[in-house]
């Protein structure tokens, strides 16, 4: 065996004694990237994969669980205040909504309690299908409006456009 | 075996790039078209995005721009089909840690006002917000969660970056605490992170991200809430796919929120909101869409607002798109970057640029002139201050936030240091129930182009024209060179910048030592016109008419409808018919229906109106005399006079509750006087009635009618408690018209003509009277409307009374800033 060929043996073996001790400490040299990334052995790995996927799952399902918690808690408080209203949300309606035509659909909830005005979240959906909603401000005994306010900002939203039926010069 | 498995591996991918290469174009199909945008993504593979392909967690691919903006340079637009999103994915980007589309808000450096659930994203008004999968964002790009991530990634980033810019503003530059004569008068609330006044009262916004909208994208105030609908044209098209779509809804959601600001921070127990709109057509809407439009701009610095959706260079068929400066293509020829070339006021409010021969009153079209402003500006900051682009692209929003702070602050201080009463004049509540202030902000005194660019300009003056300001490229800004450049847009309508307010006792102290008011330099007036409101009149050439009325049953059905379910009035009378069965379409005015009215309001000047508004709610041009209401009779209309009922001919002093004297607090009497025995000044509606007894008639008030008739209050229009407009009510909400332009000796129904030639009247063109069903046909009516519009010269200051200091609060419930305009109509079966 010449100097050269010698070289070359030593080499090889120090590269793959390298190779095997990076190995042992669970680690491995990416050629690719000549970025070292840590590895866990195959068997621990899967493990702690599960692991690791159970508690993800565990994780998400305790968030849904809050969200839906939350949810359901919102749900529940805006029924025991659209209850508590009842009478005022019924007088809305036969007061402010008398003259809105009945192809408009409405949906009414109390947003709102104040000490002596209720916030009310009024939605309707148009024939065109075009949905809105608005708060009114109203007493909070008699449902009475006072304001709108909060009114949708739509992007393409037609209005209707109209000839006079009369036209008038000063008698 | 090493060989073959190489081989194997070869084999699979030559397979593989033979079977990729038929859908290398996310296209399907290749269009021709302009091509405009800037940004491209050399991509020729589908990306695959399920969790298994992000090797981080919290991660997702998003597009980064519409799809209009990544296209790769050999596509073509515009596009006949919905292309394939998975072309157009971006790197693994992490969208949040938290395991739903949802995340907080920072509060100030010291963590105070942190809002935890600020905004959220989810697929529509039912749903939860998306969940993660395996705690990561991958989702395939055609799906419906793949536009809630998006959307959530760039709802996330623009709020996050408005934030972060608004806290350095508020703590660097603002600084609320500091004594606006040691600062300048922010408008900003020391309190604003303490009471979640810079983002709503902490109020959480939703996103839906698949909302079922075709063709539409809005803003709900209310449910605090952005829908992002989809193209009917291409229903794989969602609104969340374009981001330009979203921040413009954005840029409505900080609007409000900067309306709000000193509302919310300055009062407690007050559920009173200042609104970005509130008529189908007003200028505080139209500005605002202009603004929204800039959002855009200041994200993407294009000079197009809506890339993609509503883009028909983007998508065949589409349309909705609008030029924001004009640098884009899609102007009409003529118009230029060239100062004389420019989207001036009021001539272009009505532009449409793809059809400029044509001309339509819409917010979104009439907003150009704000949007193409702002953009100017930004880009003079940039080139000639040397400010980069995002830079100045945020500075203008902040000086924004501190415009809306200002002009919608219904606690009416402006700032911290100034006393009640400064802005919005009271914030009392008016007659009805509502604070004085929302009624001022909403109707009275509302948002135009010559409030909000002389507020705007204000706070630029202070910010960047102050002496020894280095932040334009190390030095000023001049006031000079901005009032030039409001002028090539025709907004210099104002003559000094009013720093004193409105106030009903200091509103003119703008030369004290305290407040300064910065006067316009008149030799920067070129294109701005003004016009005396003298040559506003209600049309009287031969053969034309004073007015149009409509009362046709399904018109007025189709109105009611709109305004009730949009909230814009909050109801009718009860003595008006549910089913509005007296409406019989005959053109007069008849007992029991409801009827529209727009003024023929002629402009006998040689220079364009722009801004033209009717107002038919009470103001103070009656007073009380023996138990009744009666009319003044010594206004500039000269109407009545002492013989016809009219009032005031005898009065030597002006004192509280007479003729010649304007109510301090719109009729409340609240406010103190020194007189020895004040009278009550009290509010009158717009329509006075002729009355009959034996031989005489004179013009007397609702309720003298009513009781003469022997009509029960109860029968009243507005019920027992409001007898002044018993028998004619103008309808609150409904009280007040509004017009876009008045060509030259010209109507607006001159002006607004459709193809055919005719005018085509909106909701907003009119104002809406209720009629007692019990009133005696032939009965004579008398209405005085108010009228003024926004480049007058006499409408909101006098050139000649404080160095053209704008009128305060108080007097806009008088003549003085108003033409008043006459018409009289007699009741007829």
């Amino acid at each position: 065996m010449n100097k050269y060929k010698k070289n070359i043996v030593i080499l090889t073996a120090s590269f793959l004694l390298i190779i095997y001790f990076l190995r042992k400490n669970g680690q491995v040299i990416s050629t690719k990237s000549s970025t070292i990334i840590k590895k866990t052995d195959k068997k621990g790995h899967r493990h702690n994969h599960k692991a690791h996927h159970k508690h993800e799952q565990d994780k998400k399902h305790q968030h849904e669980k809050i969200v839906k918690k939350v949810s359901h808690k919102e749900k529940m408080r805006q029924e025991k205040l659209n209850l508590k209203f009842e009478k005022q949300i019924k007088n809305y309606k036969k007061t402010s909504l008398r003259h809105l035509s009945s192809q408009i659909e409405t949906e009414i909830t109390v947003k709102k309690e104040l000490s002596n005005k209720l916030i009310l979240l009024v939605r309707t959906v148009g024939k065109d299908s075009l949905a809105q909603s608005f708060e009114s401000i109203v007493d909070k005994q008699t449902g009475k409006v006072i304001i709108n306010q909060g009114f949708t900002i739509n992007e393409n939203a037609r209005q209707p456009r109209f000839s006079p039926s009369g036209e008038k010069v000063n008698q | 075996m090493v060989v073959f498995r190489k081989l194997s591996i070869t084999l699979v991918l030559v397979a593989c790039f033979s079977s990729c290469m038929e859908n290398t174009n996310p296209f399907e199909v290749v269009g021709i078209g302009a091509k405009e945008r800037d940004g491209n993504r050399d991509t020729t593979q589908a990306i695959k995005n399920g969790p298994a392909t992000l090797p981080d967690p919290n991660t997702g691919r998003v597009l980064l721009d519409s799809p209009f903006g990544l296209a790769p340079d050999f596509i073509t637009f515009p596009l006949t089909a919905a292309p394939n999103l998975n072309f157009l994915l971006s790197e693994p980007l992490v969208i949040t840690e938290n395991p739903v589309l949802q995340e907080s808000c920072e509060g100030n450096s010291s963590g105070v006002g942190e809002i935890s659930q600020c905004h959220e994203v989810k697929a529509d008004v039912n749903s939860t917000p998306l969940a993660s999968v395996e705690r990561r964002w991958g989702f395939d790009a055609n799906s419906n969660e793949f536009a809630q991530v998006n959307a959530f990634y760039h709802q996330n980033k623009l709020i996050k970056n408005y934030h972060q810019h608004l806290l350095n503003y508020f703590n660097t530059v603002a600084q609320p605490s500091v004594d606006p004569s040691l600062n300048f008068a922010t408008a900003l609330p020391a309190n604003m992170y303490e009471t979640g006044a810079h983002f709503y009262q902490g109020t959480k916004l939703k996103t839906y991200a698949n909302c079922p909208q075709p063709d539409n994208a809005n803003f709900s105030i209310a449910d605090f809430s952005i829908c992002l609908g989809f193209s009917s044209l291409y229903p794989e098209v969602k609104v969340a796919h374009d981001p330009s779509v979203l921040v413009h809804e954005l840029g409505h959601t900080f609007s409000q929120i900067q309306l709000n600001m000193r509302t919310i921070a300055k009062t407690t127990d007050f559920p009173y909101r200042s609104d970005i709109g509130y008529f189908f057509y007003d200028e505080n809407g139209a500005i605002n869409e202009g603004v929204a439009d800039y959002y855009g701009h200041s994200t993407n610095h294009r000079d197009e607002a809506f890339d993609y959706i509503f883009n028909s260079s983007a998508l065949t068929g589409e349309g909705g798109s609008r030029p924001i400066s004009e640098a884009n293509s899609k102007h009409a020829t003529g118009i230029s970057t060239d100062e004389e070339d420019r989207l001036a006021y009021p001539q272009f409010i009505t532009y449409m640029p793809d059809t400029p021969t044509e001309v339509i009153e819409d917010v979104h079209f009439g907003g150009m002139i704000a949007s193409h402003f702002l953009v100017a500006l930004k880009k003079d900051m940039e080139d000639f201050c040397k400010i980069d682009k995002d830079i100045a692209g945020n500075d203008l929003i902040n000086l924004l936030s501190e415009t809306y702070s200002y002009l919608g602050d219904l606690s009416t201080t402006g700032n911290d240091f100034f006393a009640e009463g400064s802005v919005n004049h009271l914030k009392n509540n008016n007659a009805d129930g509502y604070p004085i202030s929302l009624e001022w902000f909403s109707k009275v005194r509302p948002v135009n182009f010559k409030r909000l660019f002389q507020t705007f300009s204000r706070f630029f003056i202070a910010n960047y024209s102050k002496t020894g300001s280095t932040r334009c490229d190390g030095g000023e800004y001049s006031k000079d060179r901005l009032e030039k450049l409001l002028d090539s847009y025709g907004l210099l309508l104002f003559e000094n910048y009013n720093e004193d307010g409105n106030h009903h006792t200091n509103g003119h102290n703008g030369s004290s030592v305290t407040v300064t008011n910065n006067i316009v330099e008149k030799q920067n007036r070129l294109k701005s016109i003004m016009v005396s409101k003298d040559l506003l009149e209600v049309d009287s050439r031969e053969g034309k008419v004073n007015y149009f009325i409509f009362d046709k049953g399904n018109d007025i059905r189709q109105i009611v409808d709109a305004l009730l379910s949009s909230g814009r009035i909050g109801a009718l009378s009860e003595h008006t018919d549910p089913d509005l069965k007296y409406n019989n379409g005959n053109g007069f005015v008849s007992p029991g229906e409801v009827v529209g009215i727009s003024l023929n309001v002629y402009n006998d000047s040689n220079t364009t109106l722009g801004g033209l508004q009717v107002l038919a709610s009470d103001w103070d041009h009656g007073k009380m005399e023996e138990e009744y209401l009666r009319p003044c009779g010594t206004l500039s209309d000269s109407w009545p006079t002492e013989f016809e009922g009219g009032v005031g001919f005898d009065e030597t002093t002006t004192v509280r509750g007479n003729c010649n004297h304007t109510t301090r607090d719109h009729g409340l009497n609240i406010l103190s006087t020194s007189e020895a025995s004040p009278k009550d000044e009290v509010l009158s509606p717009i329509c006075f009635i002729q009355i009959t007894e034996g031989n005489a008639t004179y013009w007397g008030s609702q309720k003298e009618y009513a009781d003469n008739i022997g009509l029960e209050s109860s029968s009243c229009l507005g019920g027992s408690s409001d007898t002044n407009d018993c028998i004619i009510r103008v309808i609150p909400g409904a009280d007040s018209s509004w017009h876009s332009k008045v060509d030259p000796n010209s109507t607006w129904a001159e002006t607004l003509l459709d193809i055919n030639g005719n005018p085509t009247f909106g909701i907003h063109n009119l104002f809406l009277l209720e009629v007692n069903k019990n009133i005696t046909p032939g009965t004579k009516f008398y209405c005085r409307a108010r009228a003024r519009f926004t480049n007058c010269k006499d409408c909101w200051f006098n050139e000649n009374e404080y160095n053209g200091d704008d009128y305060l609060d108080y007097e806009f419930s008088g003549e003085k800033p108003f033409k008043v305009l006459g018409f009289e109509f007699t009741v007829v079966d």
